[in-house]
């Protein structure tokens, strides 16, 4: 069997190639197609069903899903918390210290300005304290 | 969109041209059920003849053969033409009647894909010239139609597919997901059976 379409090819084969296209020809009957028509029909509606189920339902389940993290967001966010005590004896001493500072400041004022103010380094009448002669006089 | 019954006489067993078959296959993908109703009047018969000699009885051909056009109007949309729709038609077919024959288990008494033997003749009379004999022996039809049931399903389906529905081996092979040597060993080999077959019909006194 060197060739095997040569094999293929011999009278024998070919024969019997005749004879299988000559067997004859099937039909099926008008109520075959009829019940196959009606499964199509009901195949054609449940895909149609489906479609409509997955067009319809997905968005709303995206809708439902985006809904359902929001609120879990929502529930998952931290709430104010008491402080330690060691932290609120800090928090203690920084008030303390802000309002001590706030007094310190209402007694003393906000401080002269600069108009208010004369150079301290020289005297009364213009006499220089610094002057050397003067302070040995004193 | 309703199914049209009474087309069925228009054009059964004539396949549509390529292009309008492709127009066809598109208002399928729609789920126009009119147009595949026009797919069917175009294979059903051929699909049927198939069919009928690879399940054991006519009643269980037509269920598969139903199964085979319900199979096909499901999945149109993943048909992507790269095969005919003959092909595609025929692959489910061939599958289904595989898994049928799977399910049932039977076969007790096939042929396998067993050469015939080196160097054995086979001498059948040529029938080429005797074409009105063949046509009219009913009798011999049943030998043949007999031989062919006898073969396992792997020989059967390539015979049929070849001498019945005049498919080319390349075809055949995507049919069946075969190599085209497979395929045409087979043929050989399913031949080879029909001939003893015929054979011993002829010299038992036909």
């Amino acid at each position: 069997m060197n060739n095997i379409d040569e094999c293929l090819e011999s009278e024998g084969q070919e024969a019997m190639r005749q004879l299988v296209k000559a067997m004859p020809e099937d039909s099926l009957s008008m109520a075959w197609r009829s019940s196959l028509n009606e499964k199509i029909l009901v195949s054609a509606t449940k895909q149609k069903r489906r479609r409509w189920f997955l067009n319809a339902m997905i968005p709303s389940a995206g809708v439902t899903v985006a809904c359902g993290l929001a609120l879990l967001v929502m529930a998952r966010t931290p709430s104010p918390t008491a402080v330690s005590g060691r932290n609120f004896e800090m928090e203690k001493s920084m008030v303390s210290a802000h309002r001590m500072a706030d007094v310190s400041t209402d007694l003393s004022g906000a401080g002269l300005g600069p108009s208010e103010t004369s150079d301290v380094t020289k005297g009364p009448s213009g006499t220089d304290w610094n002057d050397e002669a003067d302070v040995e006089t004193l | 969109m309703e199914l049209c019954i009474g087309a069925t006489s228009l054009s059964i067993g004539r396949p549509q041209d390529p292009a309008s078959e492709a127009a066809l296959i598109d208002r399928c993908r729609k789920q126009d059920t009119e147009a595949f109703g026009k797919l069917v009047d175009a294979y059903q018969n051929r699909v049927f003849g198939f069919v009928r000699r690879m399940v054991p009885n006519a009643e269980e051909a037509a269920d598969v053969t139903q199964e085979v056009f319900v199979r096909a109007f499901q999945n149109i949309a993943r048909f992507d033409g790269r095969s005919s729709v003959r092909t595609w038609l025929f692959r489910i077919a061939y599958h289904l009647c595989i898994d049928r024959a799977r399910k049932a288990d039977r076969s007790p008494n096939e042929v396998g894909l067993t050469d015939p033997g080196e160097g054995e003749e086979i001498d059948v009379p040529d029938m080429r010239w005797q074409p009105d004999q063949i046509a009219i022996d009913t009798e011999m039809m049943d030998v043949v139609e007999g031989g062919i049931r006898s073969m396992s399903e792997k020989l059967r389906s390539v015979l049929l597919l070849h001498d019945k529905e005049d498919m080319a081996y390349e075809e055949i092979a995507k049919t069946l997901e075969l190599p085209v040597g497979t395929v045409k060993s087979r043929l050989f080999l399913a031949r080879a059976h029909l001939q003893n077959v015929v054979r011993t019909y002829l010299e038992t006194g036909a």
